[in-house]
């Protein structure tokens, strides 16, 4: 700062609807995958379109198992918005079984290296969250 | 077709501004130095058009009239643009648009951003985490890095990228900003430095990220009947494509990839009766925002085949002698990025190393392309210039 500089600090509080994601959130808070298919192509998304942004045809709601494939990872430190600290994460995009695409979320309880190709399961979070949309975590599925 | 000319522009130095400065003096710079570089005065502007990414950066709301303002123009029409990263090149695109429309004969065209001194990293990390689909990865916690990291993941996987390839265009874009005077980061660098350097999202370290930046960069734009006679070379824009993408990556079929970009080159190819961009194009301004990004960018826009150009880029296919000069400027990386700016700054770059006066390049150029984008390769605007002899 110089003397020609002065400090402003500006707080924004939102009365933020959530609209037709509310459903959306409310499953995932229970844990549940609540995806979209589209009634003209078929095509299956979560997280969930209300409309398919790739012809515009009607979706309608379904839920997936909750099973999914991690497809890329990354590994960070950063802060989730609206929280109040810095973490270690790892973000991934996670192909979910029965979907046709991939979703952004975040793992825990995975010590590895690289869990690219890893099935995981749709588990939600204990932890504070800012925004419902920070309950898209996975953790690994047992097998055998 | 009407091919708008490029009279003359110019750029204020990128950085980070704790000097007390506002972006309005940034702004009355790069439109004062523009207008002098065409060879005009403010009476000649009959339209502006204004380029500007977040108001949460600079605590303006419609900048518009405050630009005509700071520029002695009020009363001319103002159309303010806002894609993202890409919202220098759409402004662009719109100015270009207006003088093919027959709506304005001499446009002035200006990009700002206060996107480094004026609000903390952290906070301009969360606005432009807003840049994607806000509600359902942003939220989320995506960031800019962390997206581009994943997909440039799939890109790895796919095609055997390597860290050190990607490393390599470091090397090469913050050498290349020695001696730009507008460059945020201009310094010689090893493959070493960059994978020595803190991570931030794997497999993105430091010096493998662009820096956000403050700037401002204008450009003059005329129909070629309102062009007043000169004596050097200059160049025209004779190609214009922009093309979009899902806005999650997620979504795309193609998560390794610019399909956006792809789709915009192919329309600015096509207006432009480009056949072969790898042969056609001589010289080329990409967006970089990552090291990544500056491979997937070459690939989107067919200066290279789809998983060669990281190859093709530590081979220095793509280096300041080699037959197709990439981010002489330094580019995002070297040079800085305000997005609102940064395409403009491209287009001023590029009319410069067309007219064979950019800094001490003493290397002709016939036809070149800038490219940017926002989001995630979300929004791409591409455009191709030529250089017009006197």
């Amino acid at each position: 700062m110089n003397d020609n500089t002065i400090r402003l600090d500006l707080t924004l509080g939102y009365d933020h609807g959530l609209g037709t994601f509310g459903e959306y959130f409310r499953a995932l808070a229970q844990g549940k995958a609540l995806a979209s298919r589209c009634g003209t192509c078929g095509k299956t998304w979560f997280p969930p379109h209300t409309h398919c942004p790739e012809d515009g045809g009607e979706c309608e709601a379904i839920e997936l198992e909750g099973l999914g494939v991690v497809v890329s990872e990354t590994r960070t430190r950063t802060r989730l918005p609206f929280t109040d600290e810095d973490a270690d994460i790892i973000f991934v995009l996670v192909a979910m079984a029965g979907a046709d695409n991939a979703a952004f979320g975040r793992l825990k309880n995975f010590t590895g290296e690289d869990t690219t190709g890893q099935t995981v399961r749709l588990s939600g979070t204990d932890a504070p969250m800012g925004h419902p949309a920070q309950n898209v975590v996975f953790i690994p599925q047992e097998t055998g | 077709m009407t091919e708008p000319l490029i009279l003359g522009g110019s750029v204020t130095p990128f950085g980070r501004h704790r000097d007390g400065s506002h972006w309005r003096d940034w702004v009355r710079q790069a439109g004062a130095e523009a207008l002098a570089d065409a060879g005009l005065l403010v009476t000649d502007i009959d339209a502006v058009v204004v380029a500007c990414e977040s108001d949460f950066l600079s605590l303006q709301v419609n900048p518009g009239p405050v630009v005509l303002d700071e520029l002695g123009l009020t009363g001319r029409p103002v159309i303010r643009v806002e894609g993202g990263g890409a919202s220098g090149g759409l402004a662009l695109r719109e100015g270009m648009m207006q003088i093919m429309a027959g709506m304005a004969r001499r446009v002035l065209v200006i990009g700002f951003e206060a996107a480094a001194g004026h609000l903390d990293p952290s906070n301009v990390q969360r606005v432009y985490g807003l840049s994607f689909d806000a509600e359902v990865d942003g939220m989320a916690g995506a960031t800019a890095v962390s997206l581009y990291a994943l997909s440039i993941a799939e890109h790895m996987a796919r095609f055997g990228t390597t860290i050190e390839q990607m490393a390599s265009v470091s090397v090469k874009n913050h050498e290349n900003a020695i001696g730009n005077p507008w460059a945020h980061k201009p310094m010689t660098i090893t493959i070493d430095d960059v994978l020595e350097s803190p991570v931030v999202a794997t497999p993105y370290r430091r010096l493998d990220c662009s820096l956000a930046s403050d700037g401002a960069a204008a450009i003059v734009l005329a129909h070629p009947d309102a062009a007043p006679k000169t004596t050097r070379p200059i160049s025209c824009i004779t190609g214009s494509g922009v093309g979009s993408d899902f806005a999650r990556l997620g979504d795309r079929a193609e998560r390794h990839a610019f399909v956006a970009k792809r789709r915009a080159a192919e329309a600015a190819y096509d207006m432009a009766g480009i056949k072969d961009a790898a042969r056609d194009i001589h010289v080329a301004e990409v967006c970089d925002p990552f090291t990544g990004a500056e491979i997937q960018s070459l690939e989107a826009l067919g200066l290279a085949q789809p998983g060669e150009a990281a190859s093709a880029l530590a081979d220095g296919a793509f280096g300041i002698d080699s037959n197709l000069p990439v981010n002489l400027s330094g580019g995002l990386i070297g040079q800085g990025g305000a997005p609102g700016a940064t395409g403009i700054a491209q287009a001023v770059t590029m009319s410069r190393l067309l007219g064979g006066r950019y800094r001490d390049n003493a290397r002709l150029f016939k036809r070149g392309l800038i490219d940017v984008h926002g989001g995630i390769g979300t929004l791409a605007a591409v455009h191709v210039m030529q250089r017009v002899e006197p």
